[in-house]
Formats: structure tokens, sequence, C-alpha cells
């Protein structure tokens, strides 16, 4: 089991730029820390005008910081919107290519297509209609770029005249491809291409141990979109680990409802746009309606399997996860700053010290 | 997150009066249903009760109704909803609505806290375009076109839920009125708009500069009677 940290660098009111400052700040603390724990990933997300819910709007200038200060752990770009009017191809294979060269051959870069009308509507043109023919365009066209010289492309929602896209990534033939996960099918998008499932909404066991089987037995018969397959599964969840468990409970669901808030607040292509593009309205926060569906206030019961606890209760979670077939877990840790930095840091490494362990040897013990 | 900031009692001043009935349920028969979409610039928590929260962008919607084969026989509506969260839900906050019926303004408005408004709503289906007009107090108010359109699936539309302002007893409530809709059949275009008299819909000031799409649909309503009531002033 693999484990890494996933940012979407949540600002709390007042927006000011000081409060920005330290959400970023904090954010590469964490990173840094992440490395010399021996978590594996740092994931940090692509999103456009989403006050106080995420400010990563340069996830890759992020990206090159954390890479400039870590030795080991894998750089996630990701997801990287994949619409024109948002990011052209060229741009993204050139800046995945950087950080590749950056980071020596760390990168990761997942892909996705923007789930809420802030930002599709933010960039005006953008129908929510084309999206999913956008990125299907560029996760095949992507490859090529960092392969063929000169590239040349000549497709619906882009085109290209004979170029040579450089510079060329680090690693080859090329850094893994993943897609970021948000509504049920999505998984078969990704194994249809040799993508590597990226799940950013969280699911109850049942429906992830569904996903994961559907997705083992497609991407057995996939077309890889390039010269590499990632068939690998990685699964979302929050992160309070503190030795009493009581306050982690406390403190640590305290987070996810400000996150299941934040969320919730997103205005969704599909509120706005009548469109079967989109299935549903995309949720990234866990938990079900509520019995009481009359009431809107009523709070979701938090979901099965949240990672919030003391470390056994964590390696707890962690197990169940692993049978469902997951091979590595993404952890939120922070939402608007809700936890003291000294809290998180402190959680990592309890985390670090007490439950990797659990899922694999060699983990570093000591926390730095 | 950002939460409304409106003054209640102003908001409340043209509130219908609602006497609620815990079983009451209307159908409203066959819809010619008609919506019309804008981001709405300039700032957005004015315009809500304090227990509702603002989307980012606001969302104003249009929406015109045609009914008949209902209990209600043969009427229009048209309401202006501005898009929210109540709680963790996805809410449309009803601001003024235009009804062209008697029986139906007795029904929506005193029963589910639609704005009693009178005037008549027209809804026109062209080969090429469906339109869409609203006048009340011998003015035009409301004059829009679907153009070119195409049809969808009939799962294309999302649905969402009205909060109404009423004044139900001696107190303000908002009413969680839930349109169950049976949708036929899709239609999406571009929208092309003539009229709007931001001061009769409750938006002085403001202006549609953004358009997003218009929609059509045909339909079957029912409202089945108001489960949920909420104090506008409590925030959550």
């Amino acid at each position: 089991m693999k484990f890494g940290l996933f940012f979407e660098i949540s600002v709390p009111r007042p927006l000011t730029r000081a409060n920005e400052q330290l959400s970023v700040h904090n954010t590469l603390e964490q990173a840094r820390l992440a490395d010399e724990l021996g978590f594996d990933r740092v994931w940090v997300v692509e999103h456009h005008f989403l006050e106080e819910y995420s400010h990563s709007s340069a996830p890759d200038l992020v990206l090159s910081a954390i890479a400039m200060q870590t030795s080991r752990i894998r750089i996630g770009h990701g997801a990287v919107v994949c619409v024109p009017q948002i990011n052209h191809p060229v741009r993204i294979a050139e800046r995945a290519a950087m950080l590749d060269i950056l980071s020596k051959g760390r990168l990761e870069l997942g892909t996705a297509r923007s789930s809420t009308w802030t930002e599709v509507g933010g960039f005006l043109g953008v129908s929510p209609e084309i999206t999913k023919l956008s990125w299907d365009e560029y996760v095949h066209a992507i490859p090529k770029m960092w392969e063929d010289a000169p590239f040349s492309w000549d497709g619906v929602t882009f085109s290209t005249p004979e170029r040579n896209v450089i510079p060329k990534p680090y690693q080859d033939p090329h850094p893994p491809m993943w897609v970021a996960v948000t509504t049920p099918g999505t998984e078969m998008d990704a194994a249809e291409r040799g993508l590597g499932c990226l799940g950013v909404s969280a699911n109850s066991f049942k429906a992830q141990e569904a996903t994961v089987k559907r997705y083992r037995e497609a991407i057995g018969h996939c077309k890889p979109v390039g010269k590499r397959i990632n068939s690998e599964v990685a699964a979302m969840n929050f992160l309070y680990c503190h030795e009493d468990g009581k306050r982690a409970v406390a403190v640590g669901l305290n987070m996810v409802r400000q996150f299941n808030y934040l969320n919730t607040h997103q205005l969704w292509n599909r509120e706005v746009f009548p469109t079967t593009a989109y299935k549903t309205l995309s949720n990234l926060a866990p938990g079900k309606t509520s019995k009481a569906p009359d009431d809107p206030n009523a709070e979701r019961p938090v979901a099965e399997g949240v990672t919030i606890g003391d470390p056994q209760d964590v390696i707890r979670a962690i197990k169940v996860w692993e049978s469902t077939g997951v091979d590595s877990i993404n952890f939120l840790i922070n939402c608007v700053e809700t936890i003291d930095q000294q809290d998180v840091l402190e959680s990592l490494r309890l985390f670090a010290r007490e439950v990797m362990p659990a899922f694999r040897k060699g983990a570093r013990m000591e926390a730095a | 997150m950002l939460f409304g900031t409106a003054d209640l009692q102003a908001l409340g001043r043209g509130a219908p009066e609602v006497e609620l009935q815990p079983e009451f349920a209307v159908d409203l028969g066959d819809v010619d249903w008609l919506q019309f979409t804008y981001e709405l610039p300039g700032d957005r928590q004015d315009l809500f009760p304090s227990c509702l929260r603002p989307t980012m962008p606001p969302i104003v919607t249009v929406q015109l109704w045609r009914c008949e084969g209902g209990e209600l026989g043969r009427f229009g509506m048209a309401q202006l909803r501005l898009s929210c969260r109540a709680g963790m839900r996805i809410r449309a906050f009803l601001v003024q609505s235009v009804i062209d019926g008697d029986v139906a303004v007795r029904v929506l408005g005193g029963r589910f806290g639609y704005h009693p408004t009178p005037g008549e709503v027209i809804v026109h289906r062209r080969a090429d375009r469906i339109e869409g007009q609203v006048a009340s107090g011998g003015r035009q108010v409301f004059d829009a076109s679907l153009v070119r359109p195409e049809t969808l699936a009939s799962d294309a539309l999302q649905h969402i839920d009205n909060m109404n302002l009423a004044r139900v007893g001696d107190g303000l409530r908002l009413l969680q009125v839930e349109p169950d809709i049976t949708t036929l059949g899709v239609q999406r275009g571009e929208q092309r708009l003539e009229v709007f008299d931001a001061d009769f819909w409750g938006l002085p000031g403001r202006k549609l500069r953004y358009p997003v799409i218009a929609a059509a649909a045909h339909t079957k309503i029912v409202i089945p009677p108001v489960r949920y009531v909420q104090d506008p002033g409590r925030r959550k």
C-alpha cells in the first residue's frame, strides 16, 4: 500500500493575501515532511476561481517548489484540466516534461476535465459538452508529444502542425499517467486507455470494491495511449491521527465537516448546463445523503472507513481499504487551516511512526 | 463560506401568506417548461436571507411554465430564482413570480409560497426558436428566446428545488418546495434576451450580462406537500 498527500490549497476567510500565503507555505512544509517521513506521493490539484475551497490554480509552480525541496517523494501533477481554453495540450506536455526533469524523474501526470461551472464558465467559450472529447484527445496526444519528434495532430478540439515539443521528459518512455475519477464509469475510461485510476471521491467500501473489479477486468484488454501502462488504483481519504482517539475524532471530523460544506457549495456543471456529458452532480464530499431528506441542514454522516482516529483506528480503516483492492491512498490532511499546522505535522509523524510499518517494510520511523 | 446578508423584513415585505396543510399536493398536468440561465455580476450576499448561501458565481434562472390538464386547469407561471445552498443541499431561492390564473394564484401562492403577482406568461414554440414572454401591470417585463434548439436525452436536465419565502402564521419562513418533474423531452439552445425589467424581478440595478444557456422541456409536474419549513434567519 502506498500513501500520498492530496493538496487542494484551501484558504480560510477572510481571503487576505496573508491567509493565501500561509496556506501555500504550510503546504510546502507538509510536503517536505512527507518526503522525509516516507510518504510516496504528493498531489497538487488544479482549480480555478474556487474561492476558499482551492486556490491551487498554478499547481506546476507549487510542484516545482516541492520538487526542489524534496529528494524522493513522487510529484503528482493532477489533475490537469484537459480543456483547450484552460490548458493547451502542448503547454501541458511542456510543463510536465520540465517538471519531470527538475524532479529527476518523479513526475506523475493526472488528467481531468473540470466538474464546476465556476471553472468551465469562467473561461468563456467552453461548453461542458466537449470536455470529455478534449480530455480524450489530450490523453492520446500528450504521450506522442513526449515521444515523437516532430509531433503533429489534426483533431477536433485542437490541431498542431509539425513541431518538436520540447523538452522531453526525464522518465523513459514517459511519466505515468492517471485520470481523476469522480463519477462511476470514469474508471472504465481510465482502464480502456491504460491510465491509472486516481480516485478523488470518497466511496463506500462496496462501491470501491466494485470500481476496482471493473477497472482490473478492463485494463487487461486496454489500448494504451502511451508506451507505459499505469494499472494502479488510488483512493482518496481524510487523515488525522492522534494518540488520543477522541481528540482525533473531534479535530479530524471538524476538518471533514468543513471540507464537505465547501465541496457542496461548488456550482456543478450539470446544475447550470443541461447535458449528459456529466452524469451526476460531481461530489467529492464523502457520506451518504441524510436519512431526513426534508431537512437540508441535516449533516451527512461520516462515511465508513475515514482514516481519522488513533493509530490502531487508522490501521483498521486502511486494512479494509486494502481489502477492496486499492493500491494507494491519498490523504487530505487539512481544510481551510481548520487544524493547526503543528498538529497536522504531528499527525503525519505519528502516521509514519505507527501506521506505515503495518503496511510495508522499510518505512522511515523517525520524524525529522 | 458566504452567508446571505439581506434585511429579512425588507425581503419579506412582498412575501405571500401561506396556510400550510401537511397533506396538500397538486397535480399541474402537462407543463411546457422553458428556462433561461444567466450569471449575475456583483455582490450576491445581499440577495439572500442569512440561512442561505449564494453560489459562486450567483446564477439567475427565469423559468416559465405553461400548464394544462391538471387540477388547476390552464395557467402560466414565471419565476426568477437565484442559485444557492440550504445547508448542504442545492436549492434555488425564489425572488419573484408571476401567475396568470385565478385558481393557480390561490393555490400556488396560498399553499406553496409562490408570489401571486398577476400577469401573463407566454411560451411559444416555433420551428427555429422557443419564445418566452412575461407581462405584468400592462408592460412587458421579460422577453427572451431559445434559438437553434438541439434535442437532448431527457436525463440531461437537472431540476433544482425551490426555497420560497412566505409568511406562515405570524412569522417569515422559507418553504422547501420540491416539484416532482417528469421530463419527457429536452431541448437546449443559445438564448436571446430582448427585455428584462430588473426592478420588477427584484434585482434593481442588476443586468443579466453573462448568458449561460436556455433549455426547454415537455414535462409533467406534481407539487407534493411541503416537507420542510426553515427559519430564514437561522444561520447554520
